[in-house]
This record gives C-alpha cells, sequence and structure tokens, in this order.
C-alpha cells in the first residue's frame, strides 16, 4: 500500500505540473480566477490533463493486462489490432470530413469490429498464442488500410490531417471529447482491472491456470473487451500514442515485483504520469506548433527503455 | 474415489487415449508409467478435466467432473503440469499462494486460512528459507519443490502430477518422492506420471502401464512390474532386480 501512495503522489505532482505547465505558465493562486489565466485553466489546461490521465492510465493499464496475459514482455495496445482498428476508424471519419461525436463513433466502431474479429480469429477458449497472432493479421490489416487511405487523400491537407491526426496529440481537447471518452475508458479499465487473479494463475502456464479454475474464454473475453473500450476510446479522441503501454509496466515491475495483478492499478498510475509529463513536455517546446505527444512519447520513452533493457541484461549475464 | 468409466480421449482426430475403466482411490499413490506416446500426460489432463473425453466420463466422488464448477473442481483436484518456470520472476511465495485461488474471491485478500496453507506448504516442502527468494533466482530441484508446494497449499484432496521427478538430482527426486508419499498417507489421492520405474516401484501402491493410448496393465505394483508385461510395454527386455526388499527396474541389455 504504501507503493501504491508513492505511485498516486506521483500522479498527483505529475497532474499538478500539466495544469501549470504551457507557453504560459499559471501558478495554483491563478486557478480558480476570474482572468484569461482562469479562462485557460478551465477551458484549455483542465480538459486536457484529465484527458491525459485517462489516456495515459489505459495505456499503461492495458499494456500490463495483455503484457500478463500473453506472458510476453513486449505486447502492448498496437500489438492486438485494437489501436490500428480505432485509429482506422478515425482515418475514415477525417477523409469524410467529419469530426467530434460522429468521429468519436467510427474509431469506437473500429475498435469494437477489431474486438469482434479478434475474439473470433483467436477461437472461443483460444489461448494467447491464438490471440496474439489474430492480433498482429489485425493491426496489419488495419495498418494496411489506412495507408490505402492516405494515398486515396483527395488533397494534401486531408493527408497531412491524417498523419497529424495519427501521431497522437492532447492539444486543444474539450470537456466534450472527455465527456465522450470517459464513460468507455472507466468501463474498459473496471473490466481490465478485474483480470488480476486469472492473469497470476496464468503465470503458471494455461493448463496449470486452468486447473486452478481459470476460464480461458472468459479471460481473453474481458482482455478484448477490456483493451477494446479503453483503447478504442483513448485512440478515438488522441490518435494514437506509443510506448506508455509498453514501457510503463517494465518500470511498475521494478517497484511492485512481477506479479501480474499487482502491476495493474499501478500502470494505470504510471501511464497517467508518463503521459502527463510527455504533453507537458510537449507544450514547452519552442516555436509556434507543437510536437506530437506521440513523437515525444517515443523520444522519452526510447532512452529509457534502453537504460532498463542494459539492467535486464545485466541481470541475465 | 475418482472412477474412470470408459474413457476416451481423441485430439486432433487422433485417438489418444482409448476407451480406459479405472478407479483411482484416495489414500494411496497410482503411478502412470509407458513409453513416449503412450498417452500418461493425455490420461491425467482428463482426470484433471483439462482435456473433455470423446466419450466415457470422469466421476469424483460419484459426480461427474464435467457437472462440477471449475472452482470446485479446482478446489478438490490439484494439478501440476509438466515442469515450466512461471512467466514471471514472482517470489517463491507468490508462487505458492497461487495455489490458493480456487478458494479465494476475485477482489478479497489473502484470508487467514489461505496465509495458514501458504505456510504450511512452505513448510512441508521446506522452502522456509526460500519464500522470498525470486523463482528465477531458483536451481531446477528448488523450483520443482516451489511448484509442488503450490499444489500442496490448494489442499486438494486429490494430487495429479505430470513427470515431477523431471530433471531433478537423485537428492531431489528422494525429496519430491517423499512428499507424494506423505500426502497419499495423509489420505489424498496421488496419481503421479513416472518415467522413472524404479522410483514408480518405491512409491507407488497401485500401477498404470499405458502403450499406444490403451492399457497394458494395470493393478497392484507387484502385478504390474514384471518382465514380460514391462518388455512387452517398452519394447526392449527388461529386468526386475530384487535386493534386500528393494525393487530396482533395468534394461536387460548392457548398453
Amino acid at each position: 500500500m504504501p507503493r501504491l501512495a508513492a505511485f498516486l503522489g506521483l500522479l498527483l505532482a505529475c497532474f499538478m505540473l500539466s495544469l501549470m505547465a504551457g507557453k504560459l505558465w499559471i501558478a495554483p493562486s491563478l486557478w480558480l480566477s476570474d482572468s484569461p489565466a482562469g479562462w485557460i485553466m478551465a477551458e484549455l489546461r483542465l480538459p486536457r490533463a484529465l484527458l491525459g490521465l485517462g489516456v495515459g492510465g489505459v495505456l499503461g493499464l492495458s499494456g500490463a493486462v495483455l503484457q500478463g496475459y500473453l506472458r510476453n514482455p513486449l505486447a502492448d495496445p498496437t500489438v492486438v489490432g485494437v489501436s490500428s482498428s480505432a485509429a482506422l476508424g478515425g482515418v475514415i471519419a477525417i477523409l469524410l470530413g467529419l469530426s467530434g461525436l460522429p468521429m468519436f463513433g467510427l474509431a469506437m466502431l473500429g475498435a469494437g469490429a477489431s474486438v469482434g474479429l479478434l475474439v473470433m480469429l483467436a477461437g472461443r477458449g483460444g489461448g494467447p498464442l491464438a490471440f496474439i497472432l489474430a492480433g498482429m493479421v489485425l493491426a496489419t490489416l488495419s495498418g494496411a488500410l489506412t495507408a490505402l487511405i492516405i494515398s486515396l487523400a483527395p488533397n494534401p491537407f486531408a493527408t497531412s490531417e491524417i498523419i497529424a491526426w495519427l501521431m497522437g496529440a492532447l492539444t486543444d481537447r474539450t470537456m466534450d471529447d472527455l465527456a465522450r471518452a470517459a464513460p468507455f475508458m472507466a468501463a474498459g479499465s473496471l473490466i481490465l482491472l478485474t483480470t488480476g487473479r486469472a492473469l497470476d494463475a496464468l503465470t503458471l502456464g494455461e493448463d496449470a491456470a486452468k486447473s486452478l479454475g481459470v476460464h480461458p474464454g472468459r479471460l481473453q473475453l474481458q482482455v478484448a473487451l477490456g483493451t477494446g473500450l479503453a483503447i478504442g476510446a483513448s485512440v478515438a479522441v488522441t490518435g494514437v500514442v506509443g510506448f506508455v503501454g509498453l514501457i510503463v509496466p517494465h518500470f511498475v515491475r521494478l517497484w511492485v515485483g512481477e506479479r501480474p495483478s499487482a502491476t495493474l492499478l499501478p500502470s494505470f498510475l504510471g501511464g497517467a504520469a508518463l503521459t502527463l509529463v510527455a504533453d507537458s513536455v510537449v507544450r514547452l517546446t519552442p516555436g509556434p506548433s507543437e510536437v506530437r505527444l506521440g513523437i515525444a512519447m517515443a523520444a522519452i520513452g526510447a532512452p529509457f527503455f534502453l537504460l532498463l533493457l542494459a539492467r535486464l541484461r545485466r541481470g541475465v549475464a | 474415489m475418482i472412477c474412470l468409466q470408459d474413457l476416451r480421449v481423441d485430439l486432433g482426430g487422433k485417438t489418444v487415449l482409448q476407451p480406459l475403466s479405472l478407479n483411482l482411490p484416495r489414500g494411496q499413490v497410482t503411478a502412470v508409467i509407458g513409453p513416449n506416446g503412450a498417452g500418461k500426460s493425455s490420461l491425467m489432463r482428463a482426470i484433471a478435466g483439462l482435456l473433455p473425453a470423446t466419450s466415457g466420463t470422469v466421476t469424483l466422488d460419484g459426480v461427474p467432473l464435467l457437472q462440477l464448477s471449475s472452482r470446485d473442481r479446482a478446489q478438490r483436484i490439484g494439478y501440476l503440469p509438466q515442469s515450466a518456470g512461471p512467466a514471471w520472476a514472482i517470489t517463491v511465495r507468490e508462487m505458492v499462494a497461487l495455489g490458493r485461488l480456487p478458494h479465494q474471491n476475485n477482489m478479497a485478500g489473502p484470508s487467514a486460512a489461505d496465509v495458514c496453507a501458504i505456510e504450511q506448504a512452505l513448510a512441508d516442502a521446506d522452502l522456509h528459507a526460500l519464500a522470498d527468494r525470486r523463482v528465477d533466482t531458483l536451481s531446477g530441484g528448488e523450483l520443482a519443490r516451489a511448484a509442488f508446494a503450490r499444489v500442496l497449499a490448494g489442499q486438494s484432496d486429490w494430487i495429479l502430477a505430470d513427470e515431477p521427478l523431471a530433471n531433478l538430482d537423485p537428492a531431489h527426486q528422494r525429496d519430491v518422492l517423499r512428499l507424494l508419499r506423505s500426502a497419499a498417507d495423509m489420505g489424498k489421492g496421488v496419481v503421479v506420471v513416472l518415467h522413472e520405474l524404479t522410483a514408480a516401484a518405491a512409491l507407488a501402491n497401485d500401477i498404470i502401464l499405458l502403450k499406444h493410448g490403451a492399457r497394458v496393465a494395470a493393478g497392484p505394483k507387484d502385478t504390474v512390474l514384471t518382465p514380460p508385461l514391462l518388455s512387452a510395454a517398452f519394447d526392449i527386455a527388461m529386468d526386475v532386480v530384487q535386493s534386500e526388499g528393494r525393487v530396482a527396474i533395468l534394461p536387460h541389455d548392457p548398453v
């Protein structure tokens, strides 16, 4: 529990930072004031920070769940095709000139379709191996369709809009975006959080897990549905943000140990914290336009991951 | 009592277990032996309820296994698969605690009974000194003991162990054999797949000898561990050597 408190404290600090940081630094004393600063806070910073918290949280959580389910430290929401299918829905929406609720709906439709296909392709009661193979097929297919749509885009503006959206960002998100995404992210997270015990049992292998009373089919459905709801909603409002789901569980394991159920909640909190920091960095970059969040995340994430890798290799050698 | 009635198992369109009827009583060790591919593991998985019967039934105290909830089944039958280390570097205590899953509610923490069972299992498998070690730092023998303690912690009436001696040195083989024996002496039903025939002779009360998915012989060990039956099953001449009340089973021909 003290560790969970530490994660909560870290998240709170990152949340405060995210509210303060930007081209205009806003001190806490001005947050509630009736001034341009207070207005920026209410209309821009707060929805952005809350969305960053939710998006980063579900990315970290689903990364931890998928790594536990697939017993593979390289798993994250992008490898099972949910992110790219939701992105495909979003890209179609941009092509059709849609935004707001219709775009959100199309992205969720993409995520929903991927969950259905994932469960169908992997087969009810099929094991994690079938699941990851089905996921890779879906990711490749939706990636190819996205590329096709980009190449078919009617004008360069549409192309650049699509590419920018694909790279992920929290810029200019409103309370409406938050209100649309939050229920799905919350529902997905709750479903994912209930998988802990089954993931623990799976540590011993599929047969042992089944002998301990785990239903493989039910677990697969929980993982697919939880990821679909949470990641689908997050991609629908921010585009694809990589790396969080991959690296956060690794850091969390250094702190709380490797038992999968122990990593779930801390991965949510850690993913939220990392995303808020990355989004703060994004806002502080000089120049008229911001660096895309997905790019910043990769720039921050890759060196950290290398460090972790070096550590792991020392442990193995 | 676990009863098999005309249990047949097909896998991928191939019959891996011919119709087999058996009674497995509690309080004793039943060893399943036979050459590679004889259907030993399939039999174990079918008894554990992990592999559906193609025809025939498995009943536990008169109730068909498929009618039990998976939780109920998990509480009553502990299953130790062929050795594979845990996927994550959890601690020995965490690994042993997994044996309590069938007794726990999803969100609740471990109960006093859980803690007690975990400590008891650690003690029985002589693991207290290693309890906080990560499983990836254990030797093969220590890992095998931890895996066994995980099953013990479940306090199931039945223990099904698939090749628990694989890759163990003689001292650790003896440790695991003693744990299996004492589990049976405590009244549990123990069914164990063994390739080590001499160990089977020392440990088991009853022996099931399989070949090509069919029963060659089954019954008290003295009636099954005979040179003609073993030679027929393993396709090489086998000797049963008796010395000072102990039995060793060896291939007849020199290397």
